[in-house]
């Protein structure tokens, strides 16, 4: 009877140990090893400024009603 | 002519106003029109509005025409008669330099009854207003390609702020001069009026200082009559010879 009990105790103090053991891995996450060189910093590509438009002399050349007429001097 | 005027200066719109198609002249009779726009397309025109003469070459034809056309017919207030589906595109937009150009086409009332009624011509002006209100943050400069005559324009000028040039075909008035109002600064420039006969044989030429914000600092115009001291271009001559 004795030795019943003895195995009993051990046999829970294993489970108890297994138990203590596995809760003890998923309860403590463990930062993954970093296999990769750290990267530079990219540098965020900043919106080109819209230019100012520029003075400028615009010719506009225009015409009319001209009834499905061309001149051959274009 | 508008050859040399492309080598001289760098930022060169070439517009038409309206009616240019179809009238008493032979190319345009013989051709439907079709050689008009080949010539167009040889002169490299920017934009052509439409109007009521055009429109006398029927929807279907005139759609062609359109087809044909490396540039855009022009008309923001034409759409197809029980529908809100606009004929032809309203606007264009053009690139000067840093500059962007906004081209809006109108057509005069009129334009229906040469199609029995399959479009209808909604009201210019109010047309107008809402177009440039659309445009005014895209383009710094707009112009309104107008087949609705000096008179309307005047009125559409006034009325309407914001538009910076108006080309003006039709009506009977021409005032051989560039037309300012005071109050918006619209400049309305219009070539020739229609004259029998006579049609296709004056260019008008604008000469508009911008500045940095879009805005017309000073003018020069000038109506140039297309005389023999102009000397034919060689491929324009060899386009129009095969329709003689």
């Amino acid at each position: 009877m004795k030795r019943e009990a003895r195995n009993m105790v051990g046999f829970l103090m294993l489970i108890g140990l297994a138990l203590v053991g596995c809760s003890g891995v998923t309860s403590t996450p463990t930062p993954s090893p970093t296999s990769t060189p750290t990267k530079a910093p990219t540098p965020v590509p900043r919106p080109s400024p819209i230019p100012t438009p520029q003075p400028i002399e615009l010719t506009v050349l225009h015409t009319n009603d001209t009834w499905g007429y061309s001149e051959p001097c274009g | 002519m508008v050859k040399q005027e492309r080598q001289n200066t760098p930022y060169l719109l070439l517009l038409d106003a309206g009616d240019s198609l179809l009238g008493d002249r032979f190319l345009g009779q013989q051709t439907q029109g079709k050689g008009i726009v080949e010539a167009m397309n040889l002169l490299r025109y920017d934009a052509m509005a439409l109007g009521g003469g055009d429109m006398r070459l029927g929807l279907d034809t005139l759609r062609q025409r359109m087809a044909e056309a490396k540039f855009p017919f022009l008309s923001a207030n034409v759409v197809l008669s029980g529908t809100e589906t606009l004929f032809a595109e309203p606007y264009v937009i053009q690139e000067a330099g840093d500059h962007r150009v906004a081209i809006i086409g109108l057509t005069e009332p009129g334009a229906a009854d040469a199609v029995q009624g399959a479009i209808t011509v909604l009201d210019p002006i109010e047309t107008a207003r809402r177009y440039v209100a659309e445009l005014s943050p895209k383009a710094g400069i707009i112009i309104v390609l107008s087949h609705l005559g000096v008179e309307e324009n005047i009125k559409l000028a006034g009325e309407v702020e914001g538009i910076d040039l108006i080309v003006s075909g039709a009506g009977q008035v021409l005032p051989g001069r560039a037309i300012q109002n005071e109050a918006t600064k619209t400049l309305i420039i219009q070539a020739e009026v229609p004259s029998p006969g006579h049609a296709g044989r004056t260019v008008g030429v604008a000469r508009l200082q911008i500045d940095s914000q879009g805005k017309i600092t000073s003018h020069q115009w000038t109506a140039i009559s297309l005389t023999p001291d102009f000397a034919d271009d060689p491929e324009m001559r060899a386009l129009l010879s095969t329709y003689q």
